[in-house]
């Protein structure tokens, strides 16, 4: 015979006939269940708006900071761009400078004159044989400044360049184009255009003059 | 000491006889053997109330304090009176698994075919008016499925097919159950709850003598669960006959003699013939239940406040003598084990209600 077992006891603490005044022990648990989630939930609830509300402070933190760090990157950047810019037109004035200097195969100084050789300036046959710089001071002679030593040619010699060009066939052309590259030259600016004849022959002098080195105009020579 | 709930209070019995009320609280140790800590009975006496409770917590390896000599009860008084509650009070905090007192609810004993417990509880509501005698407004019953059977082709041979109850040859492979249904007039289920509830106790179950009987005897007798057996209850003015099979009540009958009838004079001893051919009567009818189902042991479990040693013993002689069955005293038998640690003063025998109500703490409903 099998082993009995009470499968279900009376307990008129809730009885079967009064069941609708208690609920049943499933009810009970599925309702201890929810209360027990949703105060879990109520618990939990201000530790979550907590993790927003911080979550959300984090996004403006980052958000300022990388303001800032914007802010500081320009702020940074700003006396670079400023100095590129400075050292741009420098570099654009070295540059002038150097493209004119290269230009320069020699500097002669003749008798009263600073001449500086220069070659293939001009196309089509054209050579332009020299500058012919003329210094405010004469007294200078017989002294010849070679090409690598123009930076020492003193300022006040740098305040007037003539052009002296020798050839044999200088025309109104080749003074067209001399005078436009001169023009185009930030360094110099062409302020009067005249014709000189060197001791070779024909020549012309344009007189320029250095920027913010005053008014210093060329005088018309002749050989 | 006096009782008191702890942290983690444990399950405290309740149990009404007559005039006198009883409590214990029993633990369960750690080797799986209950110890029953606190206890105590408090009767209603002619006018004035005695009690003796409240046995010295010992030790979990102590020896216990054997209680005070019990007083004189007088038999009749009023239920959850003032007295009563005064218990009730004691046991704030504590959860209480009670019991009616056995005259204010109806027992009845029914046996069906196998069926699912919504189907049990269907069959019960429809046909509760049978079983119980009591207006249908006016009860409140509720039920236990207290044994199930499987398909056993020995006793249907043994047994004449018509003996059997009802239906029990329709399905050769279908089980049976054996439904214990009890009812209460509504009055007194509401006293009963309002009197409990006024005091603060925290109710877990309210079930019947019976039930709690059959537990106490279970859990006291041993870890054999599979035993058949009889146990006849002493109360002060009733008695309670249980029949056990396997471990599971089968069939309970009250009878009308208790401890208080059984005088060793003339007149004790013409009800002790009546309670006798009680008795009888209701082993018959267990036998016709049963279909034959052999009772070999007769526990006497004594009830009552003032269990008296020689009453018990003359008891146990008598029926002994007319019973064609071993009659041992539960007391003796708990004795012999060691599942148990009872108290050993004289009031032990009469725990057996309370401990049997409060193992439903630890033992859960299905038992």
């Amino acid at each position: 015979m099998a082993r009995a077992q009470m499968i279900r006891a009376a307990n008129f603490a809730h009885p079967y006939s009064e069941r609708h005044e208690f609920y049943s022990p499933r009810t009970v648990k599925m309702l201890v269940g929810i209360s027990g989630l949703v105060v879990f939930l109520l618990v939990l609830l201000p530790f979550y708006l907590q993790y927003l509300e911080r979550a959300a402070l984090r996004d403006q933190i980052d958000a300022i900071e990388l303001t800032r760090a914007s802010q500081l990157r320009a702020e940074q950047a700003e006396p670079v761009i400023a100095q590129k810019d400075t050292l741009d037109s420098l570099r654009q004035t070295l540059n002038a400078r150097v493209d004119l200097y290269t230009l320069v195969e020699s500097v002669e100084y003749r008798m009263d004159r600073l001449v500086l050789h220069v070659s293939d300036l001009v196309p089509d046959g054209v050579v332009l044989t020299s500058l012919d710089v003329r210094p405010p001071q004469q007294r200078q002679g017989g002294r010849v400044i070679r090409a690598d030593e123009t930076r020492d040619v003193p300022e006040e010699l740098q305040s007037t360049l003539i052009i002296a060009l020798n050839g044999t066939a200088l025309n109104s052309e080749v003074l067209r184009e001399l005078r436009e590259a001169l023009e185009e030259s930030p360094v110099f600016a062409l302020v009067e255009q005249s014709v000189s004849v060197l001791e070779e022959g024909l020549s012309f002098t344009l007189n320029a003059r250095l920027p913010g080195s005053g008014a210093s105009l060329g005088e018309e020579r002749a050989p | 000491m006096t009782i008191m709930p702890g942290s983690n209070p444990r399950p405290v019995g309740f149990s009404i006889e007559g005039n006198v009320v009883k409590y214990a609280e029993v633990h369960s140790l750690s080797d799986g053997r209950l110890r029953i800590g606190a206890w105590g009975t408090r009767s209603f006496v002619g006018g004035s109330e005695k009690m003796m409770e409240d046995l010295p917590e010992k030790e979990e390896n102590g020896t216990d304090v054997e209680a005070p000599p019990a007083p004189d009860i007088e038999l009749g008084g009023p239920l959850l009176q003032p007295w009563t509650v005064g218990i009730l009070r004691k046991l704030k905090r504590f959860p209480v698994f009670a019991s009616f007192a056995d005259s204010d609810v109806l027992v009845k004993f029914i046996t069906l075919p196998e069926l699912s417990e919504q189907e049990v509880a269907r069959m019960v509501e429809l046909r509760h008016r049978e079983y119980l005698p009591l207006p249908n407004a006016q009860i409140v019953y509720d039920f236990s499925v207290v044994r199930f059977t499987p398909y056993q082709p020995a006793y249907e041979e043994s047994e004449d097919a018509s003996a059997g109850p009802a239906g029990r040859g329709g399905s050769d492979e279908e089980g049976e159950l054996r439904v214990m249904v009890a009812g209460a007039e509504r009055g007194t289920y509401l006293m009963y709850r309002e009197a409990i509830a006024q005091e603060g106790v925290i109710l877990r179950s309210l079930e019947t003598n019976q039930s709690a009987l059959t537990r106490a005897c279970n859990a006291l007798l041993g870890p054999d669960q599979s035993r058949t057996y009889a146990a006849l209850y002493l109360s002060e003015s009733y008695s309670i006959v249980n029949f056990v099979v396997e471990g599971g009540l089968y069939y309970s009958r009250q009878l009308e003699q208790g401890l208080s009838a059984l005088t060793p004079d003339e007149a004790g001893n013409r009800r002790a013939e009546r309670m006798l051919r009680e008795l009888y009567r209701s082993v018959d009818f267990f036998s016709v239940e049963s279909r034959g189902i052999p009772i070999e042991t007769l526990y006497l479990v004594n009830g009552g406040a003032s269990p008296d040693a020689g009453t018990s013993q003359r008891i146990q002689q008598f029926l002994a003598e007319r019973l064609a069955v071993d009659v041992r005293t539960l007391h003796q038998a708990v004795s012999e084990g060691d599942s148990v640690a009872l108290p050993q003063g004289t009031l032990a025998g009469t725990l057996a209600l309370p401990i049997g109500l409060a193992l439903r703490g630890h033992q859960g409903d299905g038992i």
